[in-house]
């Protein structure tokens, strides 16, 4: 049964599949790294590795706020690799169930959403990350 | 006896940490170090002005521009850092040195390529040190950006 992990990164209701998320962190540290794809703002150390974390936003870079420190990020498992996901606030887990499978099987684009609890939830395909150079948590 | 090729030199730029090997590094310019401003525009957009380093003109390159640190805080008065070129010495401002490190007190990670803007970025890796995220380049990564403007 699909679960889903519910958060918000800068306001936009997000979600991704539990099972491709490793560990939450908190109050993570993250570094700026320079000349990035638009995709990515720089990385977070985890276990000894250096993490790649996604860009909240397209607007994240070159209008102040690249030193925005995520209260969470979630470490997750892509094809490419791990990757860090910056996080304001984590709403919830789904119960087993609670998603259906119809739902989850049209997630293969950039701006499909799920309802729940009455509020539509980003579905985020990590997948798409090498895809669309401007990919970003809140799309 | 030390040896130059285990040593890495640990400097600031606009809030971000860089690591270079010592092997690079010609010389470390003190303050009030003069600096001759060209005249008009320069050829080479990156380039500040030059110096003289032992009767060699040598260029000064903004490495926060290269790295696009718009953060704007480098200090005009930091120390110069004159490294090796290909074809010549090249010098960059930077706003303080933090030390020089041997190299096995890192963790140098190799970044994946799919992360870079670009082929032409002029770093590969980052290295960890103190719990702190530095960006590694060599001499021969950056005189390359120079010269390709």
């Amino acid at each position: 049964m699909m679960r889903l992990i519910l958060f918000e990164t800068l306001a936009v209701p997000c979600s991704i599949s539990l099972d491709k998320v490793l560990h939450v962190l908190t109050s993570p540290q993250l570094f700026i790294l320079p000349l990035l794809r638009p995709s990515f703002v720089g990385a977070v150390v985890y276990q000894g590795q250096v993490i790649p974390m996604l860009a909240g936003n397209a607007s994240e870079k070159g209008e102040g706020t690249v030193n925005r420190q995520p209260a969470f990020c979630l470490i997750c498992e892509a094809e490419f690799g791990s990757v860090a996901i910056p996080a304001d606030k984590i709403v919830r887990i789904t119960e087993a169930g609670e998603v259906s499978s119809k739902i989850m099987s049209g997630c293969d684009s950039r701006d499909e959403t799920c309802e729940i609890d009455d509020r539509d939830y980003r579905l985020l395909d990590l997948n798409q990350v090498l895809d669309d150079s401007d990919f970003t948590v809140c799309g | 006896m030390v040896d130059a090729d285990r040593l890495r030199i640990v400097f600031r730029v606009n809030g971000v940490t860089f690591v270079m090997p010592v092997a690079d590094l010609l010389a470390i310019r003190g303050v009030g170090e003069d600096v001759l401003t060209p005249q008009g525009q320069s050829c080479e957009s990156l380039q500040l002005g030059s110096l003289t380093y032992r009767e060699t003109n040598t260029r000064l390159y903004d490495l926060a521009a290269l790295f696009e640190l718009e953060d704007g805080s480098l200090c005009e008065e930091g120390p110069l850092l004159v490294f090796a070129g290909s074809d010549s010495p090249w010098a960059v401002r930077v706003d303080q040195v933090d030390g020089v490190v041997d190299v096995a007190r890192f963790e140098f990670h190799p970044l994946p390529t799919y992360l870079f803007r670009d082929e032409f970025v002029p770093y590969s890796q980052v290295a960890l040190y103190e719990g702190q995220l530095l960006i590694s380049a060599d001499s021969r990564q950056i005189d390359q950006a120079w010269h390709r403007g």
